[in-house]
């Protein structure tokens, strides 16, 4: 049975798409299955730098394309996680240097032989997304609690539901709980309310994920991130497993009790 | 909207899966030119919603001669209306329109297939599946079981029915009334056509970005926006201003 093609999107950039590719790529390893991830951001090649395989790419997507190098070439093994390969993006070309059917052709090709495909998409919803859609089975929907990022997420998902796809998931990605009980964020419901689609992870806003991108290393390792495990539960859902959402409650300190309190015991 | 005491309407306007379908009575008894005049009117009345329309005219068994068909094109031009194909029983019109150059068919049996005009999606959704429609004539209204997302517009010439939210960035423009059994945080026109003044809008939560009904705009209001749920809400046109009134079912008259 061929793998499955994810395709992680969100209309907006800059909301974690790159991110999710890179570490939901390596849970689905660390749960035991073979793993293709596609850098479909050609022009502006992140996914390399995030998994720390910059330094060994010789071929891209676009070289597989155009027939100068075959598939098997220009795919790098992780050392690391053998498991897991990566197909980069040329980075002195654009979205146009591919197209919608050329994807699909290579998404499908990578699924004969991986259990999951996963594609980054660019921000946006020009040809690059209609490359990074071309192909999946399962798009999921990356947002932050930001209106602006719902509001692009929405679009994608209309675009989504066009293309005959079926219907997105979604990833509620940087949510502080804080700011939430505050009312200064909008909340999971505030958003599930409005995009009305079912949710497959929420991830806290985690420093160690900024720390863990820069080392070119996947935070799904770090048994006490917040972020790291919030990804693993995501990789779980997709094998069907049925996990609870996360509670993002903190802790909440109990009330110091008064002087006056503690001893009518009230 | 159709005047019922008459037998058949000598131009009849309806949408179809390709687009509209626009209907020229081949009774020999009505002039032509009558009938362009009537055509006339009728487009000037939806003249928002049919304006840029795509559009296929079927002439029944009446043979045009050049000034007619001529005139007939003129029309049509006045509303940036383009003329995507001819439908005639008669040789004679149909080489009329292959000389202005667009295609003529035979008429087939084939009823009108439902129509879906929602831009940004072209195609995809009219022939059923999910935007589930159902056969319309010019007085029945659209229905839609799904949320109309950022970037859709939905644009039909009578009622608007929708199953669903209509979200911020979306627009619907509706010739009749708009009812949505959801919350409402896009744009919704209604009324467009003429006489549409007595459209109403109504909404299981009202807060959008703009209304509007017939030619008044109304922009939404930040505090309301901000209020927590008022409830179901009818927006309708009185003395030239927009007003929300709470609709409750005994209130719930719905007009136009």
């Amino acid at each position: 049975m061929p793998g499955k093609v994810v395709t992680i999107t969100s209309g907006k950039g800059g909301v974690g798409k790159t991110t999710t590719t890179a570490n939901l790529g390596t849970a689905l390893v660390l749960q035991g299955k073979k793993v293709a991830v596609i850098d479909a951001d050609i022009g502006l090649r992140n996914l390399d730098v995030v998994l720390g395989l910059e330094n060994r790419i010789v071929y891209d997507l676009v070289d597989v394309v155009e027939g100068r190098a075959r598939l098997r070439q220009a795919l790098i093994k992780d050392k690391r996680h053998p498991e897991l390969a990566l197909l980069p993006a040329a980075q002195t070309r654009d979205k146009n240097a591919v197209s919608p059917a050329q994807m699909a052709d290579l998404t499908n090709q990578l699924a004969q032989e991986f259990d999951f495909v996963l594609v980054d998409s660019p921000a946006g919803i020009e040809q690059g997304f209609k490359n990074a859609i071309a192909g999946a089975d399962l798009v999921l929907i990356v947002t932050t609690p930001e209106v602006s990022a719902v509001r692009d997420a929405d679009r994608i998902i209309g675009l989504v539901e066009a293309a005959e796809l079926p219907t997105p998931r979604l990833i509620l990605n940087r949510i502080k709980p804080a700011m939430v009980r505050r009312g200064d964020m909008l909340s999971m419901d505030d958003v599930k309310d409005i995009l009305a689609i079912e949710l497959i992870g929420i991830v806290p806003e985690d420093e160690q994920v900024v720390v863990s991108t820069n080392r070119g290393e996947a935070v799904v390792f770090d048994n006490v991130s917040k972020a790291g495990k919030a990804y693993n539960n995501i990789a779980r859902r997709l094998l069907g497993e049925d996990i609870p959402f996360q509670v993002l409650e903190e802790p909440v300190e109990p009330a110091k009790k008064g002087f006056w309190a503690r001893l009518f015991g009230v | 909207m159709n005047a019922t005491g008459k037998k058949f309407e000598a131009v009849t306007i309806k949408g179809t899966a390709g687009g509209l379908l626009c209907r020229l009575l081949d009774d020999e008894t009505i002039a032509f030119s009558d009938l362009l005049a009537e055509l006339s009117d009728r487009l000037a009345g939806g003249e928002k919603f049919f304006r840029k329309g795509r559009f296929t005219v079927e002439l029944g068994n009446r043979s045009l001669f050049k000034d007619d068909f001529d005139g007939m094109l003129e029309i049509f031009n006045r509303f940036d209306i383009s003329i995507e194909a001819v439908i005639s029983g008669v040789q004679s019109t149909r080489s009329q329109a292959k000389l202005a150059g667009i295609p003529s068919n035979l008429p087939n049996n084939q009823n009108t297939r439902p129509a879906l005009v929602a831009e940004g999606q072209p195609g995809k959704n009219s022939a059923g599946g999910r935007g589930g429609v159902q056969p319309f004539d010019s007085a029945e209204a659209y229905f839609i079981r799904r949320t109309v997302r950022s970037g859709q517009v939905i644009r039909h010439h009578t009622d608007v029915i929708i199953l669903g939210d209509v979200n911020a960035g979306a627009q619907v423009i509706a010739g009749g009334s708009v009812i949505v059994w959801g919350t409402v945080r896009g744009r919704i026109d209604a009324g467009q056509n003429a006489g549409g003044e007595g459209a109403v809008i109504c909404a299981l939560s009202l807060r959008p970005t703009q209304l509007g009904i017939h030619n008044v705009v109304a922009m939404g209001n930040d505090d309301a926006l901000k209020d927590p749920d008022v409830g179901p809400e009818m927006a309708s046109l009185q003395d030239g201003t927009i007003v929300l009134d709470s609709w409750m079912p005994h209130r719930g008259r719905l007009r136009g």
